[in-house]
């Protein structure tokens, strides 16, 4: 594509470090599923991004033999509006931060209807029975979860065998191996939480069960935005969900997968 | 939204900040989707529609109390909504003859042929043409069906739907299928 640009090389440089990722090519080549606005937000903090996307819209326009279409113009708002940002940023800290104060004003001043005392004494009854139960099933989630994270431990051979579908997926022609979906990321996430446990383990096992955790780390950023060591990579996968995928429908799906590892791993 | 929605009464810091996410995102479906229909609604228009249905959906608190990613694609869902509940009332009403469906339509086979399509003079040579044709059939026949579909509808979810292909991560696939024939196409050079 970067033919029609006037050099190459840094053409090439462009396409080489610009922020292409999954979410800018869902955004000029989706159906509008997802808010763009995170796109906006780090874009705004990436100097690349405009000349990235203008090169996007040459290139493309190549390919499609035509100046003009959704994804061109997708691209091109997301240009407009990324000039906007810039420019005049929204300061949503302030505006939080006033609305929480007219909030706890308005709730002070806030007429509180007087309760008579059998509506009180039944609102007592009611909460203490609620109390107890709510108490029980605290107990009993306590127990299972007590009973479950004592009997399962996970070593380096499970963790293998668990994760191996997802480890060895072969690839679609010159595209390679396909990244993992959120859910394969929620499950291999699992699993390094799992690896990453404080345990008796030491010498050589635990060496190994970090290096894996760190294996399948790698695999689980597999095509997102994330640190060039692998540590480092490890140490943000065990962020959770929240700390790697941005579109809430993806985060769903993570978690989905983690709890799939965990019923698997139990049933182990 | 022949006729402008009401102002909702809300207001405050926190109403005009996110009036200015809604515009922002406003402007990018409006103007990301290339609509130039007649009576296509303007960003402010679309703004104000969302703020009414937001507001009549849940109560302020409720939304000022949204962690701010939540809150944002609430609205968002909320904006898109209201665009496709737009376009089908139209749909009906006027007999839209879709003239967006009837550029998709058009193969890139046959685009080279059609004299009605605005094509900037600077790229449109018949070598490009034929070279991004040369570097499709080169491609497995899935991959091919894959881009040649995207290039046609701009759309992933079409061209996966259509093709059958890619089983998963199709965004990815087109990234990496997008950067191959660019690096094909930059050995081709015009000069």
């Amino acid at each position: 594509m970067s033919n029609v640009h006037e050099n190459d090389d840094s053409i090439e440089a462009l396409f080489k470090d610009a922020p292409v990722d999954e979410a800018l090519y869902a955004y000029l080549f989706g159906d509008d599923e997802a808010d763009p606005g995170p796109l906006l937000d780090r874009f705004a903090s990436d100097p690349s991004a405009a000349t990235w996307l203008e090169g996007f819209e040459r290139d493309y326009a190549v390919l499609k033999n035509q100046t003009d279409s959704p994804a061109i113009a997708r691209s091109r708002a997301l240009r407009a509006e990324l000039a906007r940002h810039l420019t005049n940023p929204i300061d949503w800290t302030t505006a939080r931060q006033s609305t929480n104060v007219r909030s706890l004003d308005a709730a002070r001043h806030r007429d509180i209807p007087q309760a008579t005392p059998v509506r009180r004494s039944q609102s007592f009854a009611r909460i203490a029975i609620a109390g107890v139960l709510a108490a029980t099933i605290a107990a009993a989630i306590f127990l299972v979860v007590s009973v479950q994270s004592a009997t399962r431990e996970v070593d380096v051979e499970m963790a293998q065998q668990l994760t191996s579908s997802i480890m060895t997926q072969s690839g679609h022609g010159f595209a390679g191996p396909p990244e993992p979906t959120p859910r394969e990321r929620g499950f291999l996430l699992g699993a390094v939480m799992d690896l990453s446990r404080p345990r008796k383990a030491t010498g050589q096992v635990a060496a190994n069960e970090v290096d894996l955790a760190r294996e399948l780390a790698d695999r689980a950023l597999d095509g997102l935005d994330a640190p060039e060591s692998a540590e480092e990579r490890r140490q943000r996968l065990l962020g959770g969900c929240a700390a790697i995928l941005v579109d809430p429908a993806d985060r769903k799906a993570c978690e989905d997968g983690l709890a799939d590892y965990q019923r698997r791993r139990d049933a182990y | 939204m022949s006729a402008k929605p009401p102002r909702p009464a809300a207001s405050g810091p926190f109403f005009d900040a996110l009036k200015l996410e809604l515009e922002s995102r406003a402007r990018m479906l409006l103007f990301g989707q290339s609509r130039s229909r007649e009576g296509q609604s303007s960003a402010d228009d679309l703004v104000q529609e969302t703020l009414v249905r937001l507001l009549q959906s849940y109560d302020e608190a409720s939304l000022r109390e949204r962690p701010h990613n939540q809150l944002m694609a609430l609205a968002w869902r909320t904006m898109r909504n209201i665009l496709i509940d737009e376009s089908r009332k139209k749909a009906a009403l006027l007999e839209d003859t879709k003239p967006d469906e009837q550029n998709k339509s058009r193969s890139l086979a046959t685009r080279a042929d059609d004299s009605h399509v605005a094509v900037d003079e600077s790229i449109t040579t018949t070598e490009r043409h034929d070279a991004v044709r040369r570097q499709l059939e080169r491609l497995a026949p899935e991959e091919r069906c894959f881009l040649s579909t995207v290039l046609e509808t701009d759309s992933v979810p079409a061209a996966q739907k259509h093709c059958g292909w890619p089983p998963k991560s199709p965004y990815y696939v087109l990234k990496k299928l997008l950067d191959k024939l660019k690096l094909e196409l930059a050995e081709w050079s015009p000069g």
